[in-house]
């Protein structure tokens, strides 16, 4: 008895550590994978904090995020300037709504970035996320996942030195197959600080 | 005996050393740009030296076709980075590549000289304000890390805009479509690429070279199914090579196997085959030599062509021949007997062809001179050379003597109906008047062996690719290169409101990318000074979020642009760009030619508007380069017509002389005219338009008519001379047929037109030739008297 008495709590300690251990173990990244992969529509409010070197203190964006998986990434954006902004595979279209007095004027740009590789993987970083791309982020980063399946964070480093030009890590954190906050730092020391919120299915 | 041999001594003399000068400096083109006119005015010299070696001669278009989009987009790739590690090639663009870095640095460093955007209100403080906001938006936005690569020496966003306007030419909005990073069709059934050829318009043998090192690249990687379509000046001038050597190889093969069995069958005598065939050659090595010496390389068409032309040539020593009465002995009198009709004979068919000679075709002075020359040596060697080279017995045998008694019977029936025939002149003349056919035809394209399938696949190409194409441009025409920038630079605001009423779809200039010196020193100009333009810049950065310090960079390097000198074409001669911008901005002959290249023309009418003299001795001329050339291709021929009349006049003058006779010459004339008419007539009334070649043709048509009529004009009451003219007569005029009959079946338009018209008209002088006999065949005993020529008797027996 004396020695079940002294080995039970032990025995206890070890079971919970290996049941800590396999639930730890139990959401891995390609579960996480799959269960983003099942929300491939969705559209949510987003507030963007935004520091660069460039700038004295940092801008807050405000506006609506819309993900296809199939189609394209689209940020819209109500403040402080209106924007429409949509990231398809290499190319970015960028239709800017200038309000000069009463008469509003869509400026609408379409970027190539095919002469770009890079930074066009780089901005398709997110897209990739929110689409569940095991294959893609498998090639481009090394990860890290902590945490639960309901409270975990990805943290994304880039695992060659031509996306390091652009990208120093992404983090990610959510909850099952939703995410409501990404940070992106950049390789010059910018940083951008994505919260979401009022998330919808379609 | 003496001067005959020393004669004989001077034509092998100059033969031998045509041999010589042939075999040292042989050089064939095939460029058929030599078959148009050159034009005096400056607008034509553009317009031939954009046909000939144009912006686009060393650019080859290609495309990947097949099944699997993936699969062509890496093909595309890996033939890319295959031809862009070889010299052969300047660079390759196939949508994926960027500009050279030396380039994007240029460009970077010389923004302000550079930039479309107007800098006199970017450099204010609402400029600037306006700027500072779009670069705020500009940093938030996906591409904040490309605007921050430049933001702080750039606010003004010039850097982005210049490299959009010069990146592979073609903005985001205009480029090619892309797939999987490379260009594709729009249909994505094809990827495509531009390749830049290093050899220039001028050097078929390394255009060739490239050309096949793209295709043994692409066959060496090609998945199944996959295929390489390629076109492009540079191509075609390589097919179209490629063609007429096939052509010229394969026809004179099988014309020289059929006239040699002909030959062998009329005349029974191999000695006489090959000795028939000496003139000719002769005449073929002295003409190549004499167009070598005088234009520096001899065209294909030319040689194809000249040899087809000399070989009238054929008939000299088969008239003398046929004339031979007895062996080498009585060679000299024979041939002084033929000599006189014969010398007239070729005196004639010259006339006619110095009329090549005096036209505006380089392609056709070549063909002139070479026929000319051909002819006079051929004539020469006959006359001097051929009587030594007769054996001392010459056995002549009696073939086909069925064809000759039908011939004999067809032509008592014609003889005598000459007046008849002439009906047939303003006959056909009418016919030709009131048919549906176009009598001319100024298709530049008709010339080329290249087919319209081909055509059609490279206007594809290009169109996917946005490339240029459909001839029409702007040309800017200037005393100095800056008063050509000066004028494009006007000229592109004209251009821009024809883009807003849809007469255009862009265009292409040299002062987009390099700005005139003027338009530059204006832009420079506008550069506050260093302390004004800091005081303007924090003025404009009060409100923003951004750091005060941060466009130092941009005060800096704008204050130092402002003091700089504005860049000139020679300072962008070393790179990429200025080897791009050469295309459309060049000089020739002291002038400055811009070429501005029109994509999408919809309303040509208003493009003449364009047109003007400038008092500061600028022009501006709108070009449809097709219907120019069609232009130049109708006066030049309207030009050979009146030249072939004077022809005509001459040689009318030349046999009266020769004759002592005003009458006489007609009967020799007449049966021509009426060959080239009904051959006109009948070419028109199957379709046919005439093309320059035809035209030639015509001329080839006077020549053996004359021959013939000459020779049917010494048709003797002697019955044996008689019979030996005769065949002589019709087995040359068959020879002929078969030689032009045989050309009809070539790849090579200009080559078939000939065939068609000289075999039909070749016929026909035959046949007139005999309606202007006065006399009919002589009666001969029974049973001789389908005996035919070859009635020579060198033997002492009749019978072969």
């Amino acid at each position: 008895m004396r020695i079940i008495r002294r080995t039970l709590p032990l025995a206890l300690a070890l079971s919970l550590c290996v049941a800590g251990v396999a639930s730890a173990q139990s959401f891995t990244f390609d579960d996480l994978m799959s269960a983003l992969a099942e929300h491939p529509r969705f559209e949510a409010d987003f507030t963007e904090q935004r520091s660069s070197f460039l700038l004295a203190r940092p801008i807050e964006l405000k506006g609506r995020i819309r993900f296809d998986a199939e189609k394209s990434l689209e940020k819209i954006v109500r403040s402080p300037f209106e924007e429409h902004i949509v990231i398809n595979e290499n190319e970015v279209v960028i239709e800017r709504m200038n309000s000069e007095g009463k008469a509003a004027s869509v400026q609408r740009t379409r970027y190539d970035l095919s002469n770009y590789p890079f930074l066009a993987k780089a901005i398709q970083g997110v897209s990739n996320v929110f689409a569940g791309d095991k294959r893609l982020l498998e090639e481009l980063y090394n990860r890290e996942l902590t945490g639960t399946a309901d409270a975990w964070e990805l943290t994304l480093t880039p695992k060659g030195e031509k996306l390091a030009e652009f990208i120093d890590a992404i983090t990610i954190r959510g909850s099952g197959g939703i995410i409501d906050y990404i940070q992106s730092l950049e390789a010059d020391g910018d940083e951008s600080r994505l919260t979401l919120a009022n998330r919808t299915e379609s | 005996m003496r001067t005959s041999r020393a004669a004989a001594a001077v034509v092998l003399l100059l033969v031998a050393s045509s041999v010589a000068i042939v075999v040292s400096r042989f050089n064939v083109t095939t460029d058929l740009g030599v078959f148009l006119p050159h034009g005096e005015s400056v607008m034509e010299r553009v317009l031939m030296s954009q046909l000939d070696h144009g912006s686009t001669s060393n650019l080859v278009f290609a495309g990947v076709s097949g099944p699997d989009s993936e699969v062509l987009a890496e093909l595309n790739r890996e033939l890319s980075d295959r031809l862009s590690s070889d010299p052969l090639f300047v660079q390759v663009l196939n949508g994926e590549r960027a500009m050279s870095e030396a380039d994007r640095q240029w460009v970077m460093d010389n923004r302000y000289h550079l930039t479309p955007a107007d800098l006199e209100g970017k450099f204010t403080v609402e400029g600037l304000s306006s700027a500072l906001d779009d670069r705020l938006r500009g940093l938030t936005s996906p591409l904040g890390a490309l605007e921050k690569q430049f933001m702080a020496r750039d606010p003004t966003g010039e850097i982005i805009s210049l490299l959009q306007q010069w990146q592979a030419d073609f903005s985001a909005e205009d480029g090619p479509a892309k797939l999987h990073g490379v260009w594709f069709s729009r249909e994505h059934d094809r990827s495509l690429m531009m390749i830049e050829l290093a050899s220039s318009g001028l050097d078929l043998a390394s255009q060739e070279a490239a050309v096949r090192r793209i295709r043994s690249e692409f066959d060496a990687i090609a998945a199944p199914g996959a295929t390489l379509v390629m076109s492009g000046p540079s191509v075609f001038s390589v097919e179209t090579r490629d063609v007429i050597t096939r052509d010229a190889k394969v026809l004179s093969i099988i014309a020289t196997t059929a006239v040699a069995l002909f030959l062998l069958a009329a005349f029974r005598s191999l000695r006489l085959l090959v000795l028939v065939l000496v003139p000719l050659a002769c005449g073929v090595v002295a003409a190549t030599a004499a167009v070598l010496l005088l234009f520096g390389n001899v065209h294909g068409v030319t040689l194809a062509f000249g040899i087809t032309l000399t070989g009238v040539a054929v008939d000299y020593p088969i008239h003398f021949f046929s004339h031979l009465r007895g062996g080498r002995a009585r060679a000299e009198e024979s041939i002084r007997t033929i000599w006189p009709t014969l010398a007239l004979g070729v005196v004639s068919t010259i006339i006619a062809y110095v009329v090549l000679v005096l036209s505006e075709f380089t392609g056709l002075q070549q063909l002139g001179l070479f026929t000319v020359v051909g002819l006079l040596v051929a004539a020469a060697v006959t006359r001097w050379v051929l009587p030594f080279l007769v054996p001392r017995e010459l056995r002549l045998g009696r073939g086909l003597t069925g064809v000759h008694a039908l011939l004999c019977r067809a032509g008592a029936v014609v003889s005598g109906k000459g007046a008849w025939s002439l009906l047939l002149i303003p006959l056909s003349l009418l016919l030709v008047a009131t048919s549906d056919t176009a009598l001319r035809n100024l298709d530049v394209d008709s010339l080329s062996p290249i087919g319209q399938e081909r055509r059609d696949e490279d206007r594809a190409l290009r169109e996917d690719l946005g490339f240029w194409y459909g001839g029409k441009l702007a040309v800017v025409v200037a005393p100095s290169a800056e008063k050509a920038l000066q004028r494009s630079e006007a000229l592109a605001s004209d251009l821009d409101g024809l883009i807003e009423s849809g007469a255009i779809e862009r265009y292409d200039m040299a002062a987009t990318f390099l700005p005139s010196q003027s338009r530059q020193q204006r832009q420079l100009d506008a550069i506050p000074p260093r302390e004004e333009l800091r005081a303007r810049l924090d003025a404009a950065l009060d409100d923003t979020p951004f750091r005060k310090d941060v466009f130092d960079p941009f005060v800096e390097q704008a204050s130092e642009a402002r003091e700089s000198d504005p860049l000139t074409i020679a300072s962008l001669s070393d790179s990429q760009m200025g080897e791009r911008l050469k295309a459309l901005l060049f000089e020739e002959d002291g002038l400055w030619i811009a070429p501005v290249l029109l994509h999408g023309v919809e309303d040509e009418s208003t493009l003449s508007s364009l047109n003007r003299d400038y008092d500061d001795g600028t022009q501006v001329l709108y070009m449809n380069i097709k219907a120019r050339a069609t232009q130049i291709l109708a006066a030049a021929l309207d030009q050979v017509v009146p030249l072939l009349g004077f022809g005509v006049l001459a040689i009318y003058l030349l046999l009266a002389a020769s004759y002592r006779d005003l009458v006489r010459p007609l009967r020799v004339l007449f049966p021509t005219i009426s060959a080239v008419a009904v051959t006109l007539a009948i070419l028109n009334l199957s379709g046919v338009s005439l093309t320059l070649m035809h035209l030639v043709s015509m001329l080839l048509i006077v020549g053996l008519g004359l021959d013939y009529a000459l020779f049917y004009n010494r048709l003797s009451e002697d019955a044996d001379e008689w019979h030996t003219t005769f065949k002589a007569l019709w087995v040359s005029s068959f020879t002929t047929v078969m030689v032009f009959g045989i050309l009809v079946y070539s790849n090579t338009p200009p080559l078939q037109a000939i065939g068609l018209t000289v075999g039909i008209g070749a016929l026909f002088c035959l046949v007139f030739g005999a309606c202007w006999t006065r006399r009919k065949p002589p009666k001969q005993a029974s049973g001789e008297s389908a005996r035919p020529a070859g009635r020579v008797r060198l033997t002492t027996n009749d019978q072969p």
